[in-house]
């Protein structure tokens, strides 16, 4: 067991997960702690908190954040291509470009199911 | 190829005829993109292009392919008739079913186990959603939830069987890999455990035991349309696939996956053909027929000889094209609501001649009844097992066919009980009357092409 070449890897394995457990433990024993009922209270930018935290709310921002991820995502593709623009000339111009057409295609037809309307 | 690029723009000119409110054009363009693809396809036979390493479109491929369309085809047709009431969404969901065809397309053409990976997705996410389309039917969104869980496990299952195959050939070339496969005593465990892995994720896809458990509930609960394309255009995408990996890369070690093989498509024809008989719910009880089917469709992968091939595609092929009919039948009677209990076929022979004669031929096919495409079906892929000494496999399969007559014909039973009242007769269009036309003739005459079709997948 000790001569397999994964060996190393266990032992980082071990102490990475050892080392979290540790830290964990550790500070919960040395650290000063003093519980109120106002500190253990949920923090909802310093105003008293009431009700529940899952309430339904409305699929705009669901929305929104789906179409973000989408276009971030997007915007993303465009740094490694940034960075070899000029080694990959024309072939990697077309390409960027499909795919810029197909994310603006969906732009389009997003537009037109007016997801972008609010109201 | 050309015929994957057209099939993809097809579905964006769906969606966005769908997004103009264009509704009129949208079935004419769908058929016609469709008939076009036909062609495309049918001329890239014989040619054998290999596009970017990626896909090969030998003849196997094209033959599955021109299959694939062809039920595309059937499907659209009757969908003229059956969601004329629907009015909101209609295109998307067309778009979302020639999306997941050009996913088929990809399974049954792939020379990596990249592009069966993508394929198989771009397969199944459309469906996760297409399940779910009837949003305010709690029973859709039970099935689109359910088959999108077990479907992205199945998938990560999948996705791991590749990572270690990889990790042992370091390329996911098929060729690489079946020659690592051919030049090597024996494969380690770790290159074992992969092909099991993989021989999970498609046994899931087919729905073969004992990763059938989505099935019964997904069929039940997708809208009617969307149940016969998974039960025709995903069943013979999987097992096309299914086939072409396993006969190209992994038939020099069936040492290793044979027995399991066995197993599993002696226990999903038995399971599937006996919890058919309990079932009271017409997509219910198809759905285990689809179970038990998948186990027929298992034989000729076991066998693995120069039969197997055509086998696969002329079952796949008649199997299809009977329940697409039956299907047909189904949502006639159907009408708007999701499900059909089995006591709404009573006294359908009075007013609807048509209708019968469809479900008579297609369910009498379904069971394997000589002389019709069902039957012929069944004895190539029992011929092909018998080629390779499967005595004992077919021996079970023959079991689980009798019982299946029992339940595929209790319709048929119902339809000519003129006792209490019978359903009114039921107007369709002429394209809905077309496809029960083609049905029935398909049924009942594919066999005599069997020559050509013995030809096909080369």
């Amino acid at each position: 067991m000790f001569t397999n070449e994964y060996f190393p890897m266990l032992i980082q394995l071990v102490f990475a997960l050892g080392f979290v457990v540790l830290v964990l433990v550790v500070t919960h024993l040395i650290g000063p702690s003093r519980k109120t009922e106002n500190k253990l209270d949920s923090f909802e930018c310093g105003i008293e908190s009431k009700g529940n935290a899952r309430l339904p709310f409305s699929i705009k921002y669901f929305l929104t954040a789906i179409l973000f991820v989408l276009f971030d995502v997007e915007v993303i593709f465009f740094y490694p291509w940034a960075t070899n623009f000029k080694e990959l000339g024309l072939y990697g111009f077309t390409s960027m470009g499909i795919f810029v057409a197909l994310f603006l295609l969906g732009f389009l037809y997003l537009r037109k199911k007016q997801a972008f309307k609010w109201e | 190829m050309y015929t994957l690029v057209l099939l993809s723009l097809l579905g964006f000119l769906v969606l966005f005829l769908g997004a103009f409110d264009q509704k009129k054009l949208l079935l004419p363009v769908a058929l016609t993109g469709l008939a076009a693809a036909f062609v495309l396809n049918a001329m890239d036979w014989g040619t054998d292009i290999t596009w970017f390493g990626m896909m090969n479109y030998d003849n196997y491929a094209v033959s599955f392919t021109g299959l694939i369309i062809f039920i595309l085809f059937m499907l659209f047709m009757l969908a003229t008739w059956h969601f004329r009431k629907e009015d909101s969404n209609i295109a998307d969901i067309y778009a979302l079913m020639l999306f997941s065809a050009t996913g088929a397309m990809l399974m049954t053409s792939f020379t990596s186990l990249v592009m069966l990976f993508i394929g198989i997705e771009i397969l199944s996410i459309p469906l996760y959603i297409l399940a779910g389309s009837r949003r305010l039917n709690l029973s859709s969104n039970e099935a689109s939830l359910k088959y999108f869980l077990m479907g992205a496990f199945s998938s990560g299952v999948l996705l791991f069987g590749i990572t270690l195959v990889f990790g042992v050939c370091n390329s996911f070339d098929l060729n690489v890999i079946s020659d690592y496969v051919n030049n090597t005593e024996s494969t380690p465990l770790i290159f074992n455990a992969g092909v099991m892995m993989i021989l999970i994720g498609f046994a899931f896809k087919i729905g073969a035991v004992p990763f059938h458990f989505w099935s019964p509930d997904v069929y039940q609960g997708a809208p009617t349309m969307i149940t016969a394309f998974m039960a025709t255009v995903v069943k013979t995408a999987a097992i096309a696939s299914f086939y072409r990996l396993f006969d190209t890369c992994f038939s020099g070690i069936d040492g290793v996956w044979y027995q399991i093989v066995w197993v599993i498509s002696v226990v999903t024809i038995l399971l599937g053909n006996i919890s058919a008989v309990m079932q009271n719910e017409a997509k219910r009880m198809l759905a285990w027929s689809g179970v038990a089917n998948a186990g027929y469709l298992l034989i000729p992968i076991m066998a693995l000889n120069e039969t197997s091939a055509s086998a696969i595609f002329y079952y796949s092929a008649a199997y299809s094209v009977a329940s697409i009919t039956v299907f047909a039948v189904i949502m006639a009677l159907s009408g708007v609501k999701n499900e059909l209990p089995v006591d709404n076929f009573k006294g359908l022979a009075k007013n609807n001649p048509l209708l019968t004669t469809a479900l008579v031929i297609s369910m009498f096919s379904l069971a394997g009844i000589p002389p019709l495409a069902g039957f012929f079906g069944k004895y190539m892929v029992f011929f092909s097992a018998f080629n390779s000494n499967l005595i004992v496999a077919v021996l079970f399969a023959i079991a689980g066919s009798l019982i299946g007559v029992y339940y595929y014909l209790r319709p048929v039973v119902y339809a000519f009980n003129s006792e209490g009242q019978s359903p009114d007769k039921i107007q369709a269009n002429v394209a809905f009357n077309l496809v029960i036309f083609s049905g029935i003739f398909l049924s009942l005459f594919l066999a005599i092409f069997q020559d050509f079709f013995n030809g096909l997948p080369g």
